[in-house]
């Protein structure tokens, strides 16, 4: 088979997929308790108000119309107006307007781990069983194993008092001025800023001091996660056979790491950065919540709890093709990345 | 404001900021304070002496709030009260409770509401000096015509039967008994005049109409209604433009991130102020980056004290003002500031209720006997707080506050006090022992508050034979369960819409209550057919209806709400636990009239100025 059919065919493979989602995601708000014009009146909506907001949503239809009319507007991409969190949105506007902050936190929770992580792994993979070794893994699990929402609370407290907590280091004044600690506020102005054509270096070095914190809590469990299995992967390699080959060939040390144990080392971090990619978005509400950046994963988890069908729906939706499209050209890549893998049936 | 009450906070959060759950979303307010203390000058404007000494200056500072998630900025659609805030100070109504005081009700837009046919006619005439923002010209009796056809007919409103059922403007209903758009009863007779028919005598016309919902705008604003194209789209005017003539406009709006609102130039607005250039509310909602964000980083001009920093004894209460509120200082915070403080007791009560076909009468009354209200405000909300025998709150009880307490010296299960012995006899009687208990599920909302009331009351509970199960659930899981007749025990609260004690015993209408009705007002079951008090009750609610003339009723009005606290008592229909108190705090730098008991909301941000912090 050569890469093209197998490429088509994970594609149609992709649609039950993506149907079985939507389905499971249109059931799961639909026929279980939650109910959208509950979460709109609370306890103080009359008989009358209620029946007629149901009316207009068009919940009396029969379950089985409401449901073919989802998953059409799903496959046009018509993704509605919310219902429930800002009615008569467009959902698409929504979330347009909140991706950016989540995107923005991420990408800084992927790059620090990276810098950070797999360096340390690295260093501990060559020098095993040094203090510096036992420090960095000691240092990697702990920092593993503190659990988000506590380390945000920590750290936006502890940046705010910086002044007396860290001996007189003053975080709000540190390099550029950002009095808000919390937030996006400073993210947002550079955003606009952008969008109306002009570049503020200053605004997004702001934008950027104020979602460090987010950024290194949201990526602490990755960057722990690199650093261990950058530090067997380096340690495996530096006692595989071609290693002592090139050793034996009196290769120089520097050339040695960097050449060729560095890149070797890298291919079992691919997937896990990959993947890791994958969870920020899932693994961001509490992050959000508790440093009040209110992006995708919190408005996809008030959806949820408010059933706001159509727009956890379309967030469900952009998620499961999100999936299915980075699985499959991580398959694709695989076999770029390494030619010994390939698709023929053994 | 600290974040004033636990539970209603929650509350709003379990449903994420976007169901007013308790709205205190009623009235507005926008009058100038109409109480004063000789000592406190500066914190509280008298009205005569307001528009003569304060100048009209408007500064160029900006005042920083913080807010929950917003939803949107139209009137008709809005529920929550994180969106109200800003809707309360974009639009203005024809009447309005200043500052929140639910006590007084006051002419806003209108120069005179005139009403005849015994509470059944009404004519409004609006003032001359009112204008909308922007290009919109004066506010005009069309203007109020198509608002309130907005507030009926269109597809966004949520609230429409405060217009054709609390009200009960006339109007003509459709085979599927749906509104007919543009059957209703009010007519502009000329360019200042609106006249309106009720179906029948209504006793609080002032009051609804100070609802945000029936915010005026300009007719013809958006087509959501028949007979209008719209001058923009909705998304636009419930988003990014909404006209009205409040005495902010609205600047941008980041959802879920920060809005502001840029105030109307001083003299352009009918009103004093507004003495501010504008206001930020940055969205932030939980309760350690609310306190990191307006006390540590006083990012906010006024603290937000969770209960986790909360601590009584920083409250100094000085003295008592006018209305009836504490107040004295907090502090210091954190930040080594002290800051003015009072107490407001908010017209919301929280109660549990029970279904009265699940649950047999001498379970409920032996549950009231072992709760002790007082123990549970002490223990577990550690604020200060109104426990309640009554379910109207003393703010709109008939009487006021001295018939309340005079009235809940009769109160049969011992309010403050656990009865354990009598619940057991009680429960004796009926046949339960340590052998044989009832088992009983309690489901609360999703609430620390109630989880831990819940924990309090089960084990007081076994000692009665009574084996309480309890359930955490969403709110709306609650609410759903509810409809369905499904719960045994379940927690709420409720606010007011009007302040009238109709608006909370309405709930306790026992015909209304009958969950196999498509949308039931509260879920539990009385039957007139099973119960005397039931009957009672639903006589009482019929002599309330009876009885709308706004004076003349007045007195047997009263007796049918005295009657039905008495029928629900009796059978323990809601048994009611506490009404909130908000504290409310500032920084030193902000001049703000107290809020009244309709809650901070409802407070009209104009009479707000800020002098150079420090």
């Amino acid at each position: 088979m050569s890469r093209w059919s197998y490429f088509a065919k994970r594609l149609i493979l992709s649609i039950p997929v993506i149907l079985f989602g939507t389905s499971l995601t249109f059931i799961a708000i639909r026929m279980g308790p939650i109910d959208p014009v509950a979460a709109v009146y609370g306890d103080s909506g009359t008989a009358a108000d209620m029946a007629r907001m149901r009316e207009s949503l068009g919940l009396n239809d029969p379950l089985w119309q409401q449901y073919l009319e989802f998953i059409w507007d799903m496959f046009r991409f018509d993704l509605g107006q919310s219902w429930v969190l800002q009615p008569g949105s467009r959902t698409t506007d929504l979330i347009l307007s909140r991706a950016p902050r989540t995107v923005w936190m991420g990408f800084w929770a992927v790059l620090i781990p990276l810098f950070i992580g797999i360096p340390l792994g690295f260093y501990a993979g060559l020098n095993p069983n040094t203090v510096g070794d036992y420090t960095a893994s000691f240092g990697g699990i702990v920092w593993r194993a503190m659990p988000n929402f506590w380390l945000a609370v920590i750290l936006m407290i502890g940046l705010s008092n910086s002044e007396s907590l860290l001996f007189g280091f003053d975080w709000k004044g540190f390099i550029l001025h950002t009095p808000q600690v919390i937030g996006t506020n400073e993210f947002q102005s550079a955003w606009n800023g952008m969008q109306a054509g002009q570049l503020e270096p200053v605004q997004w070095a702001k934008a950027t001091k104020q979602i460090l914190p987010a950024s290194v809590v949201l990526g602490s469990a990755s960057m722990g996660n690199e650093m261990r299995i950058g530090r067997t992967a380096m340690l495996e390699t530096k006692h595989s056979n071609y290693v002592e080959m090139a050793k034996a060939k009196g290769v120089s040390g520097r050339s040695l790491v960097w050449k060729h144990m560095f890149r070797n080392a890298l291919i079992p971090l691919v997937p896990v950065i990959t993947a890791e990619a994958n969870l920020l978005l899932g693994g961001s509400v509490l992050i959000e919540s508790v440093l009040s950046i209110n992006g995708i994963g919190l408005l996809f988890f008030r959806a949820l709890t408010q059933a706001d069908l159509p727009v956890a729906g379309a967030l469900m939706y952009v998620f499961i093709l999100l999936l299915v499209f980075i699985n499959i050209m991580q398959d694709l890549l695989y076999t770029i990345i390494d030619p010994r893998v390939g698709y023929e049936n053994e | 404001m600290t974040d004033n009450d636990t539970t209603r906070r929650r509350f709003l959060q379990a449903t994420g900021g976007a169901a007013a759950a308790v709205a205190l979303a009623g009235c507005s307010g926008g009058g100038d304070g109409g109480d004063d203390e000789s000592q406190d000058e500066d914190r509280t404007a008298e009205p005569e002496t307001e528009t003569t000494t304060r100048e009209q200056v408007q500064s160029d500072k900006t005042y920083r709030r913080i807010n929950s998630t917003m939803t949107t900025f139209d009137p008709v659609a809005v529920t929550d009260e994180a969106s109200i805030y800003l809707v309360h100070n974009l639009f203005d109504a024809l009447t309005n409770y200043p500052n929140g005081d639910a006590q007084s009700i006051e002419n806003l837009l209108a120069e005179e509401l005139e009403i005849t046919g015994g509470g059944s006619e009404v004519t409004v005439t609006l003032r001359d000096d009112i204008a909308f923002n922007g290009d919109y010209g004066d506010v005009t009796a069309s203007d109020v015509v198509y608002s309130f056809e907005r507030l009926a007919a269109s597809t966004n409103s949520r609230r429409a039967s405060f217009l054709l059922g609390d009200l009960g403007v006339s109007h003509e209903r459709d085979g599927d008994d749906a509104y007919v758009p543009g059957s209703m009863a009010i007519e502009a007779t000329d360019e200042k005049t609106v006249e309106m028919s009720l179906d029948a005598p209504f006793h609080a016309i002032a009051e609804i109409l100070a609802y945000d919902s029936f915010a005026i705008h300009p007719e013809g604003i958006v087509g959501d209604i028949d007979g209008y194209d719209g001058d923009m789209s909705y998304e636009e005017f419930a988003q990014e433009n909404p006209i009205g003539a409040g005495a902010f406009t609205l600047d941008h709006w980041d959802s879920g991130s920060e809005a502001v609102i840029d105030a109307r130039p001083i003299g352009d607005y009918h009103e004093n102020g507004p003495y501010v250039s504008s206001i930020h509310f940055q969205v932030v909602e939980d309760s350690n980056a609310r306190y990191t964000y307006t006390v540590i980083n006083e990012n906010a001009d006024h603290p937000v004290v969770p209960n986790a920093q909360y601590d009584p004894d920083k409250v100094t209460v000085e003295s008592r003002d006018s209305k009836g509120r504490d107040y004295g200082t907090y502090g210091p915070l954190e930040n080594g500031r002290t800051v003015p403080y009072y107490q407001v007791e908010e017209i919301v009560t929280y109660y549990i209720a029970f279904n009265q076909k699940n649950v047999p009468k001498p379970v409920r009354q032996a549950f009231a006997h072992v709760t002790n209200q007082d123990q549970i405000v002490n223990d577990v909300l550690k604020k200060p707080a109104k426990t309640a025998p009554h379910y109207v709150p003393p703010g709109i009880f008939p009487g006021g506050l001295e018939e309340y307490e005079s009235h809940a010296e009769d109160y049969p299960y011992g309010i403050d006090e656990n009865r354990i012995p009598e619940a057991q006899s009680i429960m004796e009687e009926a046949g339960y022992s340590d052998d044989d208990m009832y088992e009983l599920e309690f489901t609360t909302y999703e609430s620390g508050f109630w989880e831990e009331t819940a924990g309090i009351l089960r084990d007081q509970l076994a000692s009665a034979y009574i084996d309480l199960s309890v359930t955490p659930t969403k709110f709306s899981t609650l609410t759903e369960r509810g409809r369905n007749g499904d719960l045994d025990a379940y927690t709420l609260g409720w606010g007011m819409d009007y302040p009238a004690p109709d608006n909370f015993l309405k709930l306790l209408n026992p015909p209304q209550t009958d969950t196999s009705l498509s949308a039931p007002i509260s879920y539990v079951d009385w039957d007139p057919e099973e119960s005397e008090a039931a009957q009672n009750a639903a006589d009482a609610w019929q002599q309330f209806k009876d009885n709308p003339d706004p004076e003349g009723g007045q007195e047997a009005r009263n007796e049918a709400y005295i009657a039905m606290e008495e029928a629900n008592w009796e059978d323990v229909v809601f048994l009611d636990i506490y009404h909130p108190i908000t504290e409310a705090m500032d920084y030193p730098w902000v001049t703000r009239p107290r809020f009244g008991g309709a809650g901070p909301a409802s407070q009209k941000l104009a009479k707000v100025s800020i002098d150079d912090r420090d």
